[in-house]
């Protein structure tokens, strides 16, 4: 492949028209919103592996477009009677395509962490999901091309896109659904989020996806290369190819989640287990809220937040005067937990969220923490607490119970004195669970 | 109109292979029932993926082998009976294999489609619908549904209904009366 045909190519190249589509998308997407002025390393990080779902099927689809150009033209004849091998050609025209997928990436990867070094309070961007995305795009690019080559025709540029995304999806799906092998999906984060800002980032998963990645590249390189004439290096490239997949698909399937993240028994490393020793930031009043300096943007909206749950309990005996952030493995009394991808401006959203959050911290107050079922009395107090702060309880803490709602309502229907007394006199044994008379 | 030229404009568009992969498509919205036949973020991709997969079968078969030099004033009507034709092809089986809750998703996709074949070209006809979806995608994943996205309004919405039937019939009168080649022109 000679550097000249490279930039002919470059040229030549069907990507370009179609790249304007593929920013607009990002433009609009999910992952744009997410550039709120509240920034988190690792969330960023991922949301730069995420995107690859708005890149990778138009990638696959231009470079299968690409793929039948010869078919396409009727030059069939013309180029079989080149001295070189169709194999040099092929890869000048996949490079071209490859070359500018990594490009137009590798710009929006530099976009993201510009702006989210100038927001972010804490850590330093993750490498990871970054290079597993570089390596789905290439293969993305290798086995739409490979497509566009075996199958010529008008349709394959459409289907190998729309069938490729489908495959991504479908995988992302099965690994939630508890798939092991679904955590080889392009778009399924390879750093675990919800523990990150607190322990060291794990790449275990990172390294079982590239492996992968580069793995069908190859096997689609190899393919290639067999049928243009380069029998020798196709074979070697289909072995190391073949090589790295099976490599990938035991990593995977020996791999387990835990708090962390994805663990793959072969490439765990001690040292992403410990903890990030770090200083919390504390604001608000009367109740103090403290969190990890990574969210240390957020402390106002979290202070109002928090303390407009807690607002009834003020000057009670034994209310915890101090709330701290942990990740949900260290739930023992009253704690935020907090996903660190969905708090994002001014606001806690989305309502869901809030709802799930809000009924946490409210049954958090009443003594009732992670793991133990709430008792009647609790959940009827945490209920009105989560309402008078404006909102429903999630049912997934707090069961839709008619007794429950009406109980919260009748506590509600008490005077601010009554109540106040209520809580001086029976908070300390709800907070204990011992079963306490309800007004 | 003779049905020597119906037929051989019909060939000129592979619409036999359109035809084959439009069944072929609507086989695998069978078989794929189990997954998109749910109401997760996933299931409900999976079925606007399948569906535009046979919008976009029909677009890509509207490429025309002659170019500009086709011209002709029977031209928007054996436009209108390919596309129609295929369209109808795809709701019978589309709607035999997954239900008529397709039909809207097909109308509105296949007329998205056309309508991006106009305007850039039937070879990358498949972009701005598949971007589409994914957009979709994205407001099912935060469980937000606006007329922008009308295929993440539920089933019986008549918005999203009229909005997937306008889409169709512009894109069908416009692909009639438009040669997709005369469309922006993309490199290669």
């Amino acid at each position: 492949m000679s550097g000249g045909l490279l930039r002919i190519e470059a040229r030549r190249t069907a990507l370009l028209p179609v790249l304007p589509f593929s920013a607009l998308l990002l433009a609009i997407s999910p992952i744009a919103r997410h550039l709120a002025p509240v920034a988190l390393w690792p969330d960023r990080s991922t949301d730069v592996q995420g995107a690859v779902q708005a890149i990778g099927p138009f990638v696959a689809g231009v470079a299968a477009w690409m793929g039948h150009r010869e078919h396409r033209r009727g030059l069939g004849d013309l180029v079989g009677s080149t001295p070189r091998r169709a194999w040099s050609r092929w890869l000048a025209t996949w490079s071209a395509v490859a070359i500018g997928a990594v490009l137009y990436y590798a710009v929006l990867v530099a976009v993201i962490f510009v702006v989210t070094a100038r927001q972010a309070s804490w850590g330093q961007p993750v490498p990871w999901p970054s290079l597993s995305g570089v390596a789905s795009l290439l293969a993305c690019s290798v086995v739409g091309f490979v497509a566009g080559v075996v199958l010529p025709g008008r349709f394959t540029a459409p289907l190998v896109a729309i069938g490729l995304f489908a495959l991504m999806a479908a995988a992302m799906q099965a690994a939630l659904d508890g798939s092991v092998l679904g955590r080889l999906s392009p778009i399924y984060p390879s750093i675990g989020l919800g523990a990150s800002v607190f322990y060291a980032i794990r790449p275990d998963l990172a390294w079982a996806q590239i492996a992968c990645y580069l793995g069908v590249a190859l096997l689609a390189i190899g393919v290639l290369a067999v049928r243009g004439q380069a029998r020798r290096p196709g074979v070697a490239l289909l072995a190391a190819g073949l090589v790295l997949v099976s490599g990938a698909t035991g990593l995977a399937l020996s791999s387990r989640r835990d708090a962390q993240g994805v663990v793959v028994p072969l490439l765990r490393n001690p040292v992403t287990d410990a903890s990030v020793p770090y200083t919390p930031v504390c604001g608000g009043s009367p109740v103090e809220v403290c969190v990890h300096p990574a969210y240390s943007g957020e402390l106002a909206t979290l202070g109002t937040f928090v303390n407009r749950i807690a607002a009834p309990l003020a000057g009670t005996p034994g209310v915890p005067a101090r709330v701290d952030q942990v990740p949900d493995t260290q739930v023992t009394d009253v704690r935020l937990t907090i996903p660190n991808f969905i708090v994002h401006g001014d606001t806690i959203e989305p309502p869901d969220f809030a709802r799930a959050l809000r009924t946490r911290i409210a049954l958090a107050l009443v003594g009732s923490t992670a793991g133990h079922q709430p008792d009647a009395a609790q959940q009827v107090v945490a209920s009105y607490l989560v309402r008078q702060a404006g909102d429903t309880p999630a049912t997934g803490f707090i069961p839709d119970n008619p007794a429950t709602t009406a109980a919260a309502a009748r506590f509600a229907a008490l005077s601010p004195d009554a109540r106040h007394a209520w809580f001086a006199a029976h908070y300390a044994e709800l907070r204990a669970g011992i079963p306490v008379e309800l007004p | 109109m003779k049905s020597r030229l119906v037929r051989l404009y019909l060939d000129s568009r592979q619409s036999t292979r359109a035809l084959v992969l439009v069944v072929a498509i609507a086989v695998a919205l069978r078989i794929s029932r189990p997954w998109t036949s749910g109401t997760g973020v996933v299931a409900q991709v999976l079925l606007l993926l399948l569906t535009l997969a046979a919008g976009a079968a029909i677009a890509a078969s509207t490429q025309t082998p002659f170019g500009e030099a086709e011209q002709g004033n029977r031209l928007p009507a054996l436009r209108l009976i390919h596309v129609g034709g295929l369209f109808v092809a795809a709701a019978g089986t589309c709607t035999l294999a997954a239900g008529p809750a397709v039909l809207r998703d097909l109308a509105g996709l296949t007329g998205l489609t056309q309508l991006t074949a106009v305007i850039i070209g039937a070879k990358f006809a498949w972009t701005f619908p598949l971007g589409y979806v994914l957009v979709c995608g994205g407001e099912l994943d935060l469980r937000e549904t606006s007329l922008w996205t009308w295929p993440t309004l539920p089933g019986d919405d008549p918005r999203a209904a009229a909005i997937a039937l306008v889409l169709f019939g512009v894109g069908l009168v416009t692909t009639s009366y438009a040669n997709p080649e005369r469309a922006l022109r993309a490199h290669a």
